[in-house]
């Protein structure tokens, strides 16, 4: 990717870079993955031709909503991913989010914003816990959120004995069900969080710390950063990510149920690294995220209308992630 | 001219040579192993290399010098079969060689000793030695089973070393090897793989001056052999104490080619850059005023002990000593990027504690590692991060300069002028501010580094070996930069390995040897012989 986007000749002089460092940036982030465009676009057409009622307005609609949690996780995990560290617990405290959520409104009566509220801060506290381990005492990310993965499903089981909670509040189903004009409510929710994730990324201080660790922790080290701060930051925005994802889900079946989203820690990876984030860190970007995960969700709802059995839809996303991982290996081969 | 290295004076190669380049001379010379004419070869945008001539006679030691950027590293890339020529004629041998490969050329005999090290670390010399094509059982049936015959191997090893005179344990595990001797054990590779001519680039960069005479040793063992040995170094000294020949390549072409005896270190300067040897070690000097930092009784177990100095204001101060003399250590300690026994630490007379690179910074000192690819850039950044992300860090003040807005937000237009100054004021080449900072050139890269050093503000710099693998034209733009901090009161630290450059830049120079301070002298007073005495720890 780094080779693609940089000739000199492409760019301006020196004395033109203010303006330069904004637009090139976004222009750089839009097309440098033009692959990755012409894949999702090349899945379009395919899936238009082949099965019947894909290419449709209201389609397209389903696929945003259906793409909604997924896409909320993504965008928490490409900053983890891009930080070099990774989180595995995150589809876990989804689905505690989504009971936590559920047991509030239901057993304890708690009104929809405090119930929501608190359940993103049980989010925050979760991926918290994660990066205070993994930031201070340096225990690898893999092992902990694995460990986390654990506790945040079997507190999930705990908490709903293996029941599923339903009766929720009519007035809840607005964050999963609702539109906001043509757009689904939790599509709307999702740009948002990758928009925000977008721009910690590409205009904050913050955003060049995460690339900064991610791509050279020990001279991030030397040039001040706070390293811990920065590991602990997108854990903590991870779980919130997690947590939120939980509370759409609730939303939207206005159901939960602790092992909902059993399956959906691949589908976040996949969307993550076919998005073009080095597992290595400090490199990847948001939009690349939002591609991959519309491609994964074209694919889940594509095999879906094609009437294909969910069994083998695993299947199918495992292959697309291999090729997907194998197409970037030899075009950054062919670049390098 | 004052020779300034001490052990080319005694070096057994410039006082007798073993084989006087005008002995090859007859027709015997005719001969060449390797014959390049006419070689070029463009990469976007750059002609990297343009009608270069090179040749390499059996039994010579033939020099490739320039400066980064003036084609050497095409240059041994094409011999070594890993870029292929535009244009231009290859023989070796006799015989023309049209399409390249690594593994053709190692098969052919052109073996490379690379700067960072091939090895395995966790086998031991032997297997090394023979990796990729064990020596088999002499019993067919083992052989055949891939049963490595452990004894030939160790004795081929030994007969190898024997002959090189290295005093290694083929038994040995590589990563309990020095740098110096896993050196040999790759020279020894390219020997066993019955190399005619091996390439060495850059085989000082690591090597202390005593480790750098036994590798000289070593490379006169190979040319008694017949082997034709390419040797690329930034180091002139050694180049003109090791080679038969020099050729200078200078953007791309070729300069000439001389004979190394009687040829001065001033020549070979002007012939890779048009300068002189004061012209490319300047003494500079600053304003000296107030003493700003005080260390006392630093000592970290078995790095350094009882380190004590002082450093006033607009003072450049030098820390001279052979590889491992804990210098490093020393100040990445100070730094707080490495755990510190004891030892109180004074700024500007009052105590000060540092735990890590944060509050190290917040009391005003800078720190430039020597290891600029991994401590220092951020390769897939901006030159505009790279150089800005430590101020950044320092929220009110990277606020106050308009940087940032709130939650850390970049001011785009703030972030862009204040790099815009800084690559002016530093004369930094950069095509643009968004370009990633590994397209630009090590110099430039180091200068990046010390804008990001002084950004914010810094009272105290601290430099690790700062002109390493830096041109020398880019060299003496940093000492320029080092004069001018140094008259704007900045105290400045250099720990440097080039005996030249400390001599030259540095008012005062504290020498190390095994974690100690062994002497300390003023610019006025400083010779090479004298420091080199203080860092092995002979001297009286």
């Amino acid at each position: 990717m780094s080779n693609e986007v940089n000739t000199d000749s492409e760019r301006g002089p020196a004395t033109e870079t203010s303006g330069g460092y904004s637009i090139s940036s976004l222009i750089a982030s839009g097309f440098s993955k033009y692959g990755l465009n012409l894949a999702l676009v090349l899945l379009i057409v395919f899936l238009s031709i082949t099965a019947e009622n894909f290419f449709t307005v209201s389609n397209m609609m389903n696929i945003l909503l259906q793409s909604s949690n997924i896409g909320i996780m993504a965008a928490g995990l490409t900053l983890v991913i891009i930080c070099a560290e990774i989180d595995l617990s995150v589809a876990s405290i989804q689905s505690m989010g989504a009971v936590v959520v559920a047991l509030l409104l239901k057993e304890y009566g708690v009104p929809i914003v405090p119930a929501v509220i608190a359940t993103l801060i049980l989010g925050v506290v979760l991926g918290g816990v994660s990066g205070v381990f993994v930031g201070w005492f340096a225990i690898p990310a893999f092992i902990l959120t694995l460990a986390m993965d654990s506790l945040a499903r079997g507190g999930a089981l705990i908490l709903t004995g293996e029941q599923s909670i339903f009766g929720l509040p009519e007035a809840f189903s607005v964050v999963g069900q609702g539109y906001l004009g043509p757009f689904p409510m939790a599509a709307v929710i999702m740009g948002l969080v990758f928009l925000v994730a977008h721009l910690i990324l590409s205009r904050t201080v913050l955003g060049t710390n995460i690339y900064a660790v991610g791509g050279n922790k020990e001279a991030a080290r030397v040039a001040g950063v706070n390293v811990f701060a920065v590991k602990l930051f997108v854990l903590v925005f991870s779980g919130f990510c997690g947590a939120l994802a939980g509370v759409v889900m609730a939303s939207r079946l206005m159901a939960a149920q602790a092992i909902m989203g059993m399956f959906d820690l691949m589908d976040v990876i996949a969307a993550v690294v076919i998005g073009g984030a080095s597992l290595l860190g400090g490199e990847g970007r948001v939009i690349g995220t939002v591609i991959g995960t519309l491609i994964i969700a074209c694919i889940r709802n594509g095999l879906n209308l094609l009437g294909i059995a969910a069994d083998w839809q695993l299947l199918a996303v495992g292959a697309i992630i291999i090729l997907a991982v194998l197409l970037d290996y030899v075009g950054k081969k062919r670049t390098a | 001219m004052r020779r300034p290295i001490l052990q080319l004076e005694d070096s057994p190669m410039t006082s007798s040579p073993s084989h006087p380049p005008e002995s090859r001379t007859d027709g015997a010379a005719e001969r060449l192993v390797l014959d390049m004419r006419g070689i070029g070869k463009r990469f976007p945008g750059v002609v990297a290399l343009d009608e270069v001539d090179f040749s390499v006679r059996p039994g010579e030691v033939h020099v490739l010098l320039g400066e980064n950027g003036a084609g050497k590293s095409t240059m041994i890339k094409i011999i070594s079969g890993v870029v292929e020529k535009d244009t231009g004629e290859m023989e070796f041998e006799g015989e023309v060689i049209e399409r390249c490969s690594p593994a053709l050329t190692r098969e052919l005999g052109i073996s490379v000793i690379h700067q960072e090290l091939s090895l395995v670390r966790l086998m031991d010399v032997k297997s090394n030695l023979f990796l990729g094509r064990d020596l088999r059982s002499a019993n067919p049936l083992l052989g055949r089973l891939g049963v490595r015959d452990e004894a030939a191997m160790e004795r081929r090893c030994r007969e190898i070393f024997t002959e090189l005179r290295i005093e290694v344990d083929p038994n040995a595990e590589v990563l309990n090897l020095s740098l110096s001797d896993m050196q040999f054990l790759e020279i020894a590779k390219a020997v066993a793989f019955d190399a005619k001519v091996i390439l060495m680039d850059e085989p000082t960069s690591s090597l202390g001056p005593g480790e750098k005479e036994a590798l000289f040793e070593v490379i006169e063992r190979l040319t008694e052999r017949g082997i034709g040995v390419v040797y690329v170094s930034h180091t002139l000294e050694d180049c003109l104490a090791i080679g038969d020949r020099i050729s200078v390549l200078r953007d791309g072409r070729h300069v000439g080619t001389i004979d190394a005896e009687n040829t001065e270190v001033d020549t070979l300067i002007r012939m890779m850059t048009g300068r002189t040897f004061s012209e490319r070690y300047p003494r500079i000097s600053g304003k000296v005023g107030e003493e700003v930092l005080e260390v006392r009784n630093f000592t970290t177990g078995g790095v350094f002990a009882d380190v004590s100095f002082k450093v006033k204001a607009g003072e450049i101060l030098g820390f001279a000593g052979l590889v491992g003399a804990g210098r490093t250590e020393l100040f990445r300690a100070l730094f707080g990027l490495d755990r510190l026994d004891g030892g109180e630490l004074f700024i500007d007379g009052e105590p000060v504690r540092i735990r890590k690179p944060r509050d190290a910074i917040r009391h005003g000192l800078s720190f430039l590692t020597e290891d600029r690819k991994n401590q220092g850039v951020f390769p897939l950044l901006s030159v505009l991060e790279n150089l800005l992300i430590t101020l950044f860090n320092f929220g009110r003040e990277s606020r106050s300069r308009r940087l940032t807005r709130l939650l850390g937000y970049i001011n785009g237009s703030g972030a862009g002028s204040l790099s815009r100054d800084y690559v002016q004021r530093l004369s930094i080449k950069v095509a643009s501010l968004t370009d990633q900072i590994a397209q630009l050139s090590g110099g430039n890269q180091q200068k990046v580094l010390l804008a990001r050093g002084i950004s914010t503000g810094a009272r105290i710099v601290i430099l690790d070996e700062p002109t390493k693998g830096v041109d020398a034209g880019a060299k003496v733009e940093i000492y320029r930069i080092l004069e001018e901090l140094a008259q704007l009161g900045v105290a400045i630290i250099v720990i440097s390995s080039e005996l030249p450059e400390v001599t030259a830049i540095c008012n005062r120079i504290i020498v190390m040897n095994e974690g100690r301070i062994t002497g300390e002298v003023l610019r006025e007073d400083a010779d090479a012989e004298t420091i080199m005495r203080y860092a092995t720890g002979t001297a009286a």
